[in-house]
């Protein structure tokens, strides 16, 4: 028996763009632990929404709340220094720097001297699989080791809740099933994780629990094989090309 | 209350012709994401080529101003071509070292071949003024000013109602789409660097109806084109018309009621309350 | 900023110290010896210029204002109120450093040209304010009586400016060292690659454009006062002149942005060159000095963005690349 411990509450957050609302009255929760998949058509909102919870975007109304602490107008690195991590949609590594050195900027944010965030990001770094490449110049490394770096990054700033935008598009299925691996060890360690995929098989491998976007708005909620049944969810989806 | 008014005057006018300078430099923006040092530069060149059409042809300024616009269009075609052109896609930094290289490089040169004495030209109609309602405005101001929104109006037309105007403005929207429809970029750009200079050919000839040049005339020009640009809003033209009226105005206002050393300042100030409370300008151009 | 191979050879560092620490020795010709104080000091402020410039990304043009404020700072106080310009320095440069946070919190949230214009806006606006300010003499400048005596900032002949000069360089560069290894550094770093990324690790981007700007501008207002007691006549013109701001660029991007020696390499090649032309010609031909920057600066921006210290590395990294995969370790 499992006691609730919601550490990430979303509720009836909106923002609009001239007119259009990319999102509308979003409300869910997330416990400590889960590993959530968010799903929807493409411009659902989902990214909009990322950029709502990590400050890169105000609300225009609704709350947001981590760890019991109201977060809705905070400051993206306030947050971040709260315990949110995010990767995003299209990599952004610090290009010039090495692999280690963007693991090592993350992690100053959690160890204050610089000798203390190597060693850390040598051991973030394993994790992902990049241990060997951590010389490499992060402006030249492969898509997939790209995302692991953001990935990392992200790990690295000792986030309690990630949220993951869309790491399995571009990479192949083995990439796409250590990515897979890394995301369900990360979460027994004590991890909540929220991830935007449009790769099916990705996400419904891994999240305890889908939530669904369309136009902004959340029309479907539940485990996996419960919302892949659901008619709004197909309708939703009908016209494009994703498999199920 | 009538000197106020005088102020105001004065100040529209010679507004105009930082409203014709700022365009240039909007337009380059807009289109290239460019900012030209070498704007102020530009203007100082081009009164000097205004003089020496006087000096070595005896051609009145006002005569000369459409070879002065022609020839500064050819400069910049071939500036772009051989200099800016390179620095596209290097990191900003390139692009300022270039363009602001270019700046000193053109200032010196001209202190050099022209030293630092003032040249004027004395234009018949130099002293005419009409005096309207109490208000004194002189001939050769008027003049420019009128040509200085003329030449902003056939931007404006050449923009919107000629093929390669609105090539160019596809360009400014999306140079890879652009270029996917067959517009060959590289000749855009060329054409907006020159048609940029081109303007600012324009604004030179005017001044030497009223004004003098020296090597380094340019550079309060160059500053308040900025101004006028960022409170215009980047790449809006018509911003960049209305933000020129605004701090010629700013400026003569506060020569008169302050004093004129504090010209800048007062530009300045409003550079960054506008910066502050819209910083994307009055018509809310690219924040970027 | 290219990842410097350079092993940083500390023999070579040893050996050039010994020799710049004996040059006064062999350079008994005062000329040189002045030649040899000013690439010390443009290193000095090209060094400043690029803590903020070069490793956190802002690329300020209006930082000759603080190397004014810092002159005239140490010199009203020695004039009007007899302290020694040692203490008017260190005043100088703690006000030249709040002031570099009071004055630049508007710009945090500039970007880009905006950013740019601002500081050059920034710099202008203080230089005139002292041209007209009759209480530090303004427009006429304000020449320091030679008297000369160690506490007093002034010396009769030129070896001692060089030590001090020296002596500031090389705290300079320690700090600039040091930043680097830092947090402060590896923030700014990740500021100037990417502001938003740098949002999305923690790092509070407007505190730590701060810290690099107050450090910056303070190391500038200390190398007013290096000038102000060396020269002994200070004017806004010669002192916070946009040229001014140019030339601290144009030294640390030259010799290469963002590395730690890139602005004395810079200033080593630049300075002699430019007090050649300074010195051969005058007047009009002045402008010969101003040509010769203009095209340095034209042939830097669009062939060799990286500076000296990205040719040098790319030549390293050729002979390296039989090592094996691994492109730049750090020392």
């Amino acid at each position: 028996m499992q006691k609730s411990n919601i550490i990430f509450q979303i509720q009836e957050v909106s923002k609009s763009f001239g007119g259009v609302k990319a999102v509308n009255q979003v409300s869910f929760q997330a416990q400590g632990k889960e590993i959530i998949g968010l799903i929807g058509p493409n411009g659902a909102g989902k990214t909009t929404l990322f950029n709502l919870i990590t400050g890169f975007l105000k609300p225009d109304e609704g709350q947001i709340y981590f760890q019991n602490r109201d977060i809705t107008n905070l400051k993206p690195h306030r947050i971040c220094q709260l315990g949110i991590g995010r990767t995003f949609q299209v990599v952004r590594p610090l290009s010039t720097l090495t692999i280690l050195e963007n693991i090592v900027t993350a992690a100053l944010l959690r160890h204050n001297n610089y000798r203390d965030a190597k060693e850390y990001a040598i051991y973030i770094a394993q994790v992902m699989g990049l241990a060997s490449k951590i010389n490499k110049i992060a402006g030249g490394i492969p898509v997939a080791d790209k995302k692991r770096l953001g990935f990392a990054q992200a790990l690295a700033t000792g986030a309690k809740l990630l949220l993951l935008d869309e790491v399995a598009a571009g990479l192949n299925s083995t990439e796409v099933d250590e990515f897979l691996n890394i995301i369900r060890k990360v979460s027994l360690e004590g991890l909540t994780i929220i991830m935007v995929e449009h790769v099916m098989k990705a996400v419904m491998n891994v999240a305890g629990r889908i939530l669904v976007l369309d136009h902004g708005e959340l029309i479907a909620q539940g485990r996996p094989e419960e919302v892949t049944k659901n008619e709004k969810v197909i309708k939703a989806y009908l016209g494009d090309q994703y498999k199920f | 209350m009538r000197e106020i008014l005088q102020a105001i005057v004065n100040g529209i006018l010679l507004g105009g012709i930082y409203s014709l300078i700022a365009i240039g430099l909007s337009l380059i923006w807009g289109v290239m994401r460019i900012i030209n040092w070498a704007h102020g530069a530009m203007v100082m060149l081009s009164m000097y080529i205004t003089f020496f059409a006087y000096s070595m042809f005896g051609l009145d300024p006002l005569i000369a101003l459409p070879l002065v616009a022609v020839i500064m269009f050819i400069v910049g075609y071939i500036l772009q071509m051989i200099l800016v052109e390179r620095t596209l896609d290097s990191p900003w930094i390139s692009r300022l070292c270039a363009t602001f290289g270019l700046m000193m490089l053109l200032e010196s040169l001209a202190l050099l071949f022209w030293s630092s004495n003032w040249r004027a030209i004395p234009v018949t109609y130099g002293t005419w003024t009409f005096c309207i309602g109490g208000i004194f405005i002189s001939f050769s101001r008027l003049v420019a000013f009128s040509l200085a929104l003329l030449m902003a109006l056939a931007l404006h037309l050449f923009l919107n109602r000629t093929e390669i105007g609105k090539a160019i403005k596809a360009t400014a929207q999306d140079r890879e789409a652009a270029a996917l429809m067959g517009i060959n970029i590289h000749n855009i750009y060329r054409i907006t660097f020159g048609l940029g200079l081109a303007a600012t050919g324009v604004a030179g000839a005017s001044l030497m109806t009223f004004y003098f040049v020296f090597p380094k005339v340019g550079f309060p020009f160059a500053l308040t084109a900025y101004i006028v640009c960022v409170l215009g809003g980047l790449g809006k033209l018509n911003g960049a018309v209305l933000g020129g009226l605004i701090i010629g105005i700013a400026q003569s206002v506060s020569a008169y009621l302050i004093s004129p050393e504090y010209k800048m300042a007062v530009s300045f100030v409003i550079f960054l309350a506008v910066l502050y409370f819209k910083p994307g300008g009055i018509f809310g151009g690219v924040t970027e | 900023m290219k990842k410097n191979p350079l092993p940083y050879n500390i023999f070579f560092i040893i050996f050039s110290l010994i020799i710049l620490l004996l040059l006064p020795i062999f350079m008994k010709n005062p000329y040189f010896l002045d030649i040899a104080i000013t690439v010390l000091l443009y290193a000095f402020l090209g060094n400043a210029w690029n803590i903020v410039g070069g490793y956190c990304g802002q690329a300020s043009l209006g930082h000759a204002a603080y190397y004014g404020i810092g002159a005239y700072i140490s010199t009203i106080l020695f004039l009007k109120f007899g302290i020694s310009p040692w203490i008017g320095m260190i005043v100088g440069a703690a006000f030249a450093g709040i002031l570099a946070i009071i004055l630049g919190y508007p710009s945090l949230r500039m970007k880009g040209p905006y950013f740019v214009f601002f500081t050059i806006g920034f710099a202008e606006t203080i230089r005139v304010l002292f041209l007209t300010w009759k209480w530090v003499e303004g427009s006429r400048g304000i020449i320091i009586p030679f008297q000369n005596n160690p506490v007093n900032f002034i010396f009769f002949s030129k070896i001692p400016y060089y030590y001090i000069i020296l002596g500031f360089l090389i705290i300079g560069m320690f700090i600039t060292y040091s930043i680097s290894r830092s947090k402060i550094g590896k923030y700014s770093i990740a500021i100037r690659e990417d502001e938003t990324m740098a949002e999305a690790l923690g790092i509070d981007t407007a505190l730590y454009k701060s810290y690099a700007f107050a450090i910056s501008a303070s190391l500038m207002a200390v190398g007013g006062t290096f000038y102000a007691q060396y020269v002994l006549y200070i004017h806004p013109n010669d002192l916070m002149s946009l040229n001014n701001s140019v030339i601290f660029m144009l030294i640390a991007v030259a010799g290469g942005k963002g590395t730690l020696f890139g602005p004395l390499i810079g200033s080593a090649i630049i300075m002699p060159l430019w007090e050649y032309f300074r010195a051969t010609f005058g007047g009009r031909f002045a402008g010969l000095g101003i040509v010769f920057a203009g095209s340095i600066i034209l042939i830097i921006g669009t062939a060799v963005p990286q500076g000296i210290m990205g040719i040098l590395t790319k030549i390293y990294a050729k002979y390296s690349i039989s090592k094996d995969n691994i492109v730049g370790e750090e020392k």
